[in-house]
């Protein structure tokens, strides 16, 4: 049957735009503009969905996202809202949590059991027997959730975005639009936002048909598009408001992190639904939806209806729903009293019979649930209970509910707002707002539509004034003055227990009965005993409810019974959304390129990529290592070392900062030479090492670890003030590179590519130059770090790569090979060299590390020293020793942190390690106590699995120990 | 003497891989066109990005750098974050009280110039290096640009005033100007990561339907 109506003015949909989808493998047509549930429901599909716990028939309730009934999947995407899901040609989508679709769900057997399992149940059993237990759990696991995850999709990172105005305001119905009109007419940037696809809210439903509320909307969305400081955003919602009125705004494909200098919440109100004996069936739903889907979608909800109403709003939609074709066969009105407006005439004229003080009592369902076929009304008694003895029944396909509202404010809870119940609209209104933030319209307590626009222009010059940009009067909210629009408890308990407060999580009212008995009476206990509010419509259609039947239990009043807390996420949002575009950062030399063309393995060093080593000839990665490393000690070898700090210490105190930083003694070097520079910090931690450079008599260049470059440069500076140093200090880090070649000819590969002096007397050990290299202004210094004669050479960045290039092609003769970090680790190893932050730790002082010959002898003062003259006096408790491992491999070897044992306990652990190395045989650097430490002595240490491999105390440097090879 | 033409931007070869012209410019490689003329032209006006990471740089610091700039005729900003016209098309911006930092223009001659003077200087001047990565995004979307890697409201900076701060997680500078009535946005970042960050850039650029051109583009419309 096609429930679609003839074209109306308003409509969303494009009729020139049939749109083919399919929904549980049938193929549908609805139209450009559908949402799946308006599409499935022109299609007279009613069912829907399936709850969560008993896997009972759903179908549409609110139709705009405030229910959990229509929930979806497409393969790629699961939980989706069918309720806001446009249909798109190739839309194929499945009903989530079902067993065998939604038709044959072969869970909805859970319904029938529906007495043994109330609520908290799952508290109660499944404990014993315990053997019995995992059983349990796995079945359970099977059974629960919503939604399939399908780790194989892969997504396009979603875009994230900042964004700013003077103004947000929230809901684009009347409150909201007159509010931004107000607040664009005083020059403030506003941005409105609006999560359904179009502006209008309840304009655009609720009060159509009327002439003056069609004018409204007209008038007020012409003015809106007049202003070029209002910006629209539809389909979008403002998920979470946080401190300093930072907004997450979610749409289909961003998340905007907005901030505004103030915020005006317009964002209406859902509609409650009333609790009777199967209120949850298909064709249950809220008289709110019921009008959605004839004005904006142009379906005929129901064929014959009944209508619930305790307010105006039920009288107006009984009228749409006249209009539109249905008969409704009754409007039962909760109120004893009936409607005070000329409404209720409206109605008796077009012959709908109205039942004052009556009920629904309960929903019949028609054969497997699916839908309804009639509803049973009965009087009520003064104090709201049903007669049933003088119950009706009415035949109908459809219960249409507008029995009240609920504010749509968690973002007035979440940014620090407070309400009270008032007796007047028998809602939360505001009763505290935090600076900045304004609320209007119905979500303000306000009904009537041209109070409503009137409370929205005040508000927005109240935010218009907060920002000092108005100083005229501002009015007061209109008072509310006819009768309450929302029911006090429109809630009715029935024997066989289908009368649901929380469609979500299936919660009856006898299970709020229960709860309260078994003593959860406070509301924040209620929800966690019982789940409401705690699923995916996250309780806009069940919390007041729940506060409601609480306070009746309690006999509190609902400001004693009080809310429980709202926070962020307003709405589900989906993780991609949130993870969106991520930044990783990731730093490369001038050579990378070069390296990967190479065949280098790169590595991840801190935010750096490095050549790891490079794959040579189908060797292992233990054969290229060392080969390459063997080509360094015979030959030549070339590495990049961009990533070393490089700091310049300039200016007329430049020698008294570096006396301070530093242990060593600097006064008296010569220009043109280098020092060894290490570093503590106040308790004598080593903190840093590197070369100091005498360049000229007032500037210094100086090498730092890679890692603690930044930091060792903001203490620098950090000391300079504090010492008040007259001098300038550059961190060129990032400007230059540094490469470094070494190996017995190095000389004669460099040497062909610079005019400078490389000659043993004119560029000792420990000399620095200033010179040309292949072309490009550089830095030398003749460092040994591996161990052989090398030059390290620091250029300008945009000269690393030809000056590596070159240095390749010179040495190609020599048979030049690159090497890479773990080539490296190994000859400074082999030389005794250590590393600070791998051979050191955050507690290792010079003595322990045997570098306290780098101590000035009787300086005055450097950062440090007065910890180290107290060390100095007490017993070392470690010492960093070389071991050596016997030539006969043992396996498994030993990896860094390995401990050292002996006698049963700890005395020790490794700080590095070469499993192979130029020599022949396994060594290490590792960390031993004193009794340990001499030449010579055995040690032992704990390998995986627990095996013990024997090492001996070497002397260091392993390798040249009289260093002859590097002068 | 150094050779400039040994130089290269640090995204050399994710330009080669477009298909970008070189030429030198003040003896320096740019690439200065990927399209035609008129198609480059065109993308200004909505979004386009290119690579000025050949302008010469130059970094002056010390208790006597603005007087010795001064001395040399180079108008200095007062305050600092500030910046001022050098050469044609290029920018002289203040770091800090005592430090500048100058970037060439369309000639690409001038900052070499004035290093030469730099080295024969007397007092508290002292050189420093710079060889950050240019990037300048064109077009009136450079600001949505801007919105997906940055906190800061570009909307509201003022023309011609730095900005430091992180675009796409990196420390970078942001200096916002316009080139005839078009707005640009010249970022400059630490050449280490200057590939990701070009990287970035271009894949947010291209996503709003913007384009990588070449340099001509700037050595065109400068204003002289």
């Amino acid at each position: 049957m096609d429930r679609r109506l003839p074209p109306r003015e308003g409509e969303w949909i494009d009729r020139s735009r049939p749109v083919k989808f399919r929904f549980e493998g049938a193929a549908y047509t609805g139209f450009a503009g559908d949402v799946l549930s308006s599409a499935l429901w022109a299609n007279d599909v009613r069912l829907l969905g399936r709850s969560f716990k008993y896997h009972r028939p759903r179908g549409i309730y609110s139709l705009a996202g405030h229910d959990a009934n229509v929930m979806v999947e497409d393969g790629r995407r699961t939980n989706i809202r069918g309720d806001l899901l446009s249909i798109e040609p190739g839309l194929d989508v499945r009903s989530v949590n079902t067993s065998g679709g939604v038709e044959r769900d072969r869970l909805q057997i859970i319904d029938w059991f529906g007495r043994f399992l109330p609520v908290g149940f799952y508290y109660k059993a499944f404990h014993t027997p315990r053997w019995l237990f995992p059983f349990y759990e796995n079945r359970m696991r099977k059974v629960a959730g919503l939604g399939r995850i399908h780790p194989d999709n892969k997504y396009p990172p979603s875009p994230k975005d900042y964004a700013y105005c003077d103004l947000l305001v929230v809901g684009a119905g009347p409150a909201g639009l007159a509010g931004a009109i107000a607040a664009a007419e005083q020059g403030l940037q506003v941005l409105l936002v609006e999560e359904q696809p179009r502006p209008g809210g309840s304009l655009t439903w609720q009060w159509a048909g009327e002439p003056a509320a069609d004018q409204h909307l007209f008038g007020l969305l012409e003015k809106v598009e007049a202003f070029d400081n209002i910006r629209i955003r539809c389909g979008t919602q403002v998920a979470g408001c946080y401190g300093d009125h930072w907004a997450a705004l979610i749409d289909d494909d961003r998340l905007t992190k907005l901030r505004t200098k103030s915020m005006l919440v317009a964002a209406g109100c859902f509609e409650q639904p009333a609790v009777f004996q199967n209120n949850d069936l298909p064709g249950v739903m809220s008289a709110s939806a019921a009008q959605r889907l004839i004005h904006l979608y142009a379906v005929k909800p129901f064929g014959k209806a009944v209508v619930l109403a305790a307010n105006s709003d039920g009288y107006r939609a009984a009228l749409d729903l006249h209009n539109a074709g249905v008969v409704v066969a009754a409007l039962v009105d909760l109120r004893h009293d009936g409607e005070p407006t000329k409404l209720a005439q409206m109605v008796a004229d077009v012959g709908i019979v109205s039942h004052t003080g009556h009920a629904v009592y309960e929903a019949l369902p028609a054969r497997g649930k699916k839908r309804i076929c009639g509803a049973v009304i009965c009087p009520l008694d003064r104090d709201g209970n049903p007669r049933t003895e003088s119950s009706i029944r009415i035949d109908c396909d459809g219960i249409a509910i507008s029995v009240g509202w609920t504010p749509n404010v968690g973002l007035i809870y979440q940014a620090g707002g407070r309400f009270h119940h008032a007796e007047q609209v028998e809602q939360l209104v505001p009763l505290e707002l935090p600076a900045g933030l304004f609320a209007a319209g119905r979500a303000n307590g306000v009904f009537d539509l041209g109070d409503q626009i009137d409370d929205g222009c005040r508000a927005g010059l109240a935010a218009a004034a907060h920002l000092d940009r108005f100083d005229g009067e501002i009015p007061d909210s209109p008072k509310h003055q006819v009768a309450a629009p929302t029911h006090p408890y429109p809630i009715f308990a029935h024997k066989r227990k289908k009368n649901f407060v929380d469609f979500d999580e299936d919660l009856h009212l006898q299970d709020f009965e229960n709860a309260h008995q078994e003593g959860y009476d406070n509301i924040e206990l209620m929800k966690r005993f019982t789940t409401v509010g705690m699923g995916p419509s996250q309780g806009k259609l069940s919390n007041i409810n729940a506060i409601r039947i609480l306070a009746r239990l309690n006999g509190a009043s609902i400001n004693e019974t009080g809310t429980t807390t709202s926070r962020p996420f307003h709405r589900p949002v989906p993780l991609g959304i949130l993870a969106g575009r991520r930044f990783h950062p990731q730093r490369r030399t001038p050579m990378h390129n070069w390296h990967v063309q190479a065949g280098a393995e790169i590595m991840h060093a801190g935010a750096w990529l490095r050549p790891e080593y490079y794959k040579a000839g189908g060797q292992n990665r233990d054969d290229c290592i060392l080969n390459e490393a063997a080509n360094v000690r015979n030959n030549v070898g070339l590495i990049d070392v961009g990533t070393l700090g490089k700091l310049e210490i300039n200016g007329p105190d430049a020698v008294r900062l570096l006396e301070h930083l530093y242990t060593g003694r600097f006064r008296k070097q010569q220009v043109g030479r280098l020092r060894y520079g290490l570093a503590c910090d106040e308790t004598g931690v080593i903190i840093d090492d590197g070369v100091i450079a005498r360049l000229a008599d007032d500037r210094f260049y100086v090498t730092a670890t890679s890692s603690g470059a930044a930091a060792f440069y903001r203490e620098m500076q950090r000391w300079a003030l504090i010492f008040d140093m007259d001098v300038t200090l550059i961190n060129a880090t990032g400007q230059l590179v540094a490469m470094n070649i070494a190996g017995p000819n190095s000389r004669e590969v460099l040497q062909e590519l610079t005019e400078s002096d490389l000659s043993k007397d004119g560029f000792p050990y420990l000399g620095v130059r200033e010179g040309i290299v292949a072309g490009a202004p550089a830095k030398l210094m003749r460092v040994g770090f591996v161990g052989e004669l090398g030059y390290e050479i620091h250029v300008p960045a945009s000269y690393g790569l030809h000056v590596w290039t070159t240095l390749m092609q010179a040495g190609e003769r020599f048979r030049i090979r690159p090497f890479g970090v773990e080539a490296q680790r190994l000859l400074r190893l082999e030389k005794g060299h250590l590393i600070v932050g791998q051979d050191t730790d955050a507690l290792t002082n010079p003595y322990e590390a045997d570098v306290a010959w780098a101590i000035g002898k009787n300086k005055p003062f450097f950062v440090g020293s007065r910890s180290l003259d107290i060390i100095q006096k007490k017993p070392t408790t470690r010492c960093l020793v070389g071991l050596a491992f016997g030539d006969d491999q043992p396996r498994p070897m030993p990896s860094e942190c390995h401990l050292i044992i002996a006698d049963g306990e700890i005395a020790g652990r490794i700080t590095s390690i070469a499993p192979r190395s130029t020599l022949g045989h396994s060594i290490a650097m590792a960390f031993v106590t004193p009794e340990l430490a001499a030449v010579g002595t055995r040690v032992k240490i704990r390998a995986d699995d627990g095996c013990i491999v024997e090492a001996h105390v070497a002397k260091m440097p392993f390798y040249d120990p009289e260093s002859t090879r590097q002068q | 003497m150094p050779d400039p033409a040994a130089r290269r931007s640090p995204i050399h070869d994710a330009l080669k891989e477009r298909g970008a012209e070189s030429r030198l410019v003040g003896g320096v490689p740019f690439a200065v066109r990927l399209r035609d003329e008129p198609t480059e032209r065109e993308a200004m006006q909505s979004l386009a990005i290119c690579d000025l990471s050949g302008l010469q740089k130059l970094g002056v610091k010390g208790r006597d750098a603005e007087s010795w700039l001064s001395g040399e005729g180079v108008e200095v900003p007062v305050d600092i974050f500030e910046s001022c016209p050098f050469s044609d098309g290029g920018v002289t911006v203040r770091f800090g009280a005592d430090e500048f930092f100058l970037e060439d223009g369309v000639a690409n001659m001038s900052v070499a110039s004035l290093d030469e003077r730099l080295h024969s200087r007397r007092g508290q001047v002292f050189r420093v290096e710079h060889q950050e990565a240019t990037f300048l995004l064109v077009g009136p979307q450079s600001i949505e640009v801007l919105a997906q890697t940055c906190g800061i409201n570009f909307r509201e900076a003022p023309p011609r005033q730095l900005v430091f701060t992180r675009v796409a997680g990196v420390n970078c500078t942001v200096l916002p100007d316009f080139v005839g009535d078009i707005p640009t946005h010249r970022f400059w970042v630490e050449p280490s990561y200057a590939l990701y960050l070009w990287e970035v850039l271009v894949e947010i650029c291209e996503s709003l339907n913007g384009s990588v051109v070449g340099a001509d583009i700037f050595f065109r419309n400068c204003p002289r």
